[in-house]
């Protein structure tokens, strides 16, 4: 099903390469326009006051590269309604910005009135399937374009599940017609959390929807049981094990936009675009690995 | 997840059944990876919210009072930088903080200097363009401010304080209670912090309120010298503190 058109903006769709996340210590870099990330992604949550110096680099940045929003406020895989006001303020900055991608999480934030301030898990049963398959279509017809659903990490997994997640997530795709936006930290994450194979996981992954990849380090904890409980903390180098993930994963798909997440301790800007450089350099070793076929 | 949720509000709760791991044994720490996220972001966005009040009292300190406010005000909206409306409000009622009573009016300030920074853009008008105000009607005059523009008055010399922890100078000066005003404004980039004399305050305040120019200089006292209303005029106009005006007729 192909409901809705992908990447609006004919002149600047995400390239096959290498984005960093886009903070506000990094706008001097990302003005002197050196090409060290070839594309950027938002929090669009961070945007959404009326005007000042956010929106003034967002707009310089935007007319030398293409942007991607990545939201985190939606509460997608929430049972109550999304939250409409939320839904026009994103309409609003696609409209000004005309991202080249706009993604979202299978997580709930929002609680009533409340907002939880963390991307929190979903049972999969045909009931909760339901209900984000409803909030995907109202997202994609309010905002008049496709969207991506990224894979979540998680910590703790529940009894009333009755499919697995690769499984919610590819009914998800096919009933509304979204991408997926493919974290490969996530999957190692949660694979350790609760210990499956992570390759596996990617052998069953409905990989034509993904039209992104995320990147990001994880820090590495113990549970109650001594076993390992893995911490999407985005505060640190993509460890190696997601490398060879990512690696394998590439050379089973292609090349694919790929960003390095990283939201707090904040590296220097050479550590950050260290990584794009070695996320380009698999993209461009199976680039080449495909041409040659 | 409604006691998903309420597990994580209210940290005595137990955790709700029907979650597991893999091994079977306990989740209390994989479950406690939820509540450590949601306040420790909470506390960490206050903490960029209000980085001077956080200085003055030191991490540990902020730390646990964002914490307890954190608990008892959740956000409502995903827009972080709009959280801690009522922080201040929170410190003044904060039994620990009691010695420190300029603490809640930092925090005030801090919250509308970002309210000011995130406002609506707009073009100010310069001192050129009232050029051609017939002078009998200039007394008619409403002004009016840019979207950033908000008053700020204390007993305590918050703006000087906050000035001293962003420059790192704390102690080159001594502190003294009285009757401080400022003009916080974002013509541009960057937020400005516009002294206001006190003798001039209440013209400013009824400007800003929308009064007629004229009925806003008849509250200069006699007193004032009488550069002052002039002088306070131009510094509107040349800060970029005015994007548009109107003549009442």
């Amino acid at each position: 099903m192909d409901l809705y058109p992908q990447n609006p903006l004919a002149e600047g769709p995400i390239p096959a390469q290498a984005g960093v996340g886009l903070k506000a210590e990094y706008y001097p870099h990302a003005l002197e326009n050196t090409r060290e990330a070839a594309w950027f992604e938002v929090h669009p949550e961070n945007y959404m006051g009326a005007g000042g110096p956010p929106h003034r680099y967002l707009t310089a940045i935007r007319e030398l590269y293409p942007v991607s929003l990545h939201g985190v406020g939606l509460s997608i895989g929430g049972a109550q309604p999304l939250n409409t006001e939320h839904l026009n303020r994103l309409k609003l900055l696609i409209d000004r910005y005309q991202p080249a991608l706009f993604s979202e999480h299978l997580a709930w934030s929002t609680h009533d009135t409340h907002f939880l301030n963390d991307l929190l898990p979903v049972p999969y049963t045909a009931q909760t399937l339901a209900a984000v398959v409803a909030h995907v279509d109202q997202t994609q017809s309010h905002l008049k374009r496709q969207m991506l659903l990224e894979n979540p990490s998680t910590y703790v997994q529940f009894e009333t599940s009755t499919m697995d997640e690769v499984e919610f997530i590819a009914q998800i795709a096919q009933k509304t017609g979204c991408g997926l936006l493919l974290d490969v930290n996530n999957i190692f994450v949660s694979a350790q959390n609760h210990n499956y194979c992570p390759y596996e996981y990617i052998s069953r992954f409905p990989t034509q929807f993904v039209q992104e990849i995320h990147l990001a380090g994880h820090n590495v904890q113990q549970d109650d049981a001594g076993a390992p409980l893995l911490i999407d903390s985005h505060d640190a180098l993509v460890a190696d094990p997601v490398w060879a993930l990512y690696d394998h994963l590439i050379a089973k798909i292609g090349a694919t936009p790929t960003l390095i997440e990283w939201d707090s301790n904040l590296p220097t800007w050479a550590v950050l675009v260290g990584e794009a450089a070695h996320a380009n350099s698999i993209l461009a070793r199976h680039a080449r690995a495909h041409a040659a076929e | 997840m409604h006691n998903f949720a309420a597990a994580l509000k209210d940290v005595n709760m137990p955790i709700p059944d029907g979650m597991v791991a893999w091994h079977g044994h306990a989740i209390d720490k994989r479950f406690a990876v939820y509540r450590n996220n949601i306040y420790a972001g909470l506390v960490d966005a206050l903490a960029a919210q209000f980085p001077v009040t956080l200085q003055i009292v030191g991490e540990e300190f902020f730390r646990d009072m964002a914490l307890l406010y954190a608990r008892a005000h959740l956000p409502t909206s995903p827009t972080l930088f709009t959280y801690g409306a009522d922080f201040a409000q929170f410190i003044t009622h904060f039994a620990p903080a009691h010695e420190m009573r300029y603490l809640a009016e930092m925090a005030r300030f801090e919250y509308m200097w970002t309210c000011s920074y995130h406002a609506a853009d707009a073009h100010p008008i310069t001192a050129e363009a009232l050029a051609n105000v017939p002078p009998e009607v200039m007394g008619t005059l409403i002004l009016k401010f840019h979207p950033s523009a908000q008053l700020f008055s204390s007993i305590f010399p918050i703006i000087d304080m906050w000035i001293d922890h962003k420059h790192e100078c704390v102690g080159s000066r001594e502190y003294r209670a009285g009757q401080f005003h400022h003009l916080i404004i974002r013509p541009q980039v960057d937020v400005l912090l516009i002294p206001i004399a006190p003798q001039a305050y209440a013209c400013v305040a009824a400007l800003y309120a929308g009064a007629q120019l004229g009925d806003a200089m008849a509250l200069v006292p006699e007193t004032a010298p009488p550069e002052l209303a002039p002088t306070m005029l131009a510094t509107l106009l040349g800060q970029g503190c005015i994007i548009d005006f109107t003549i009442h007729t």
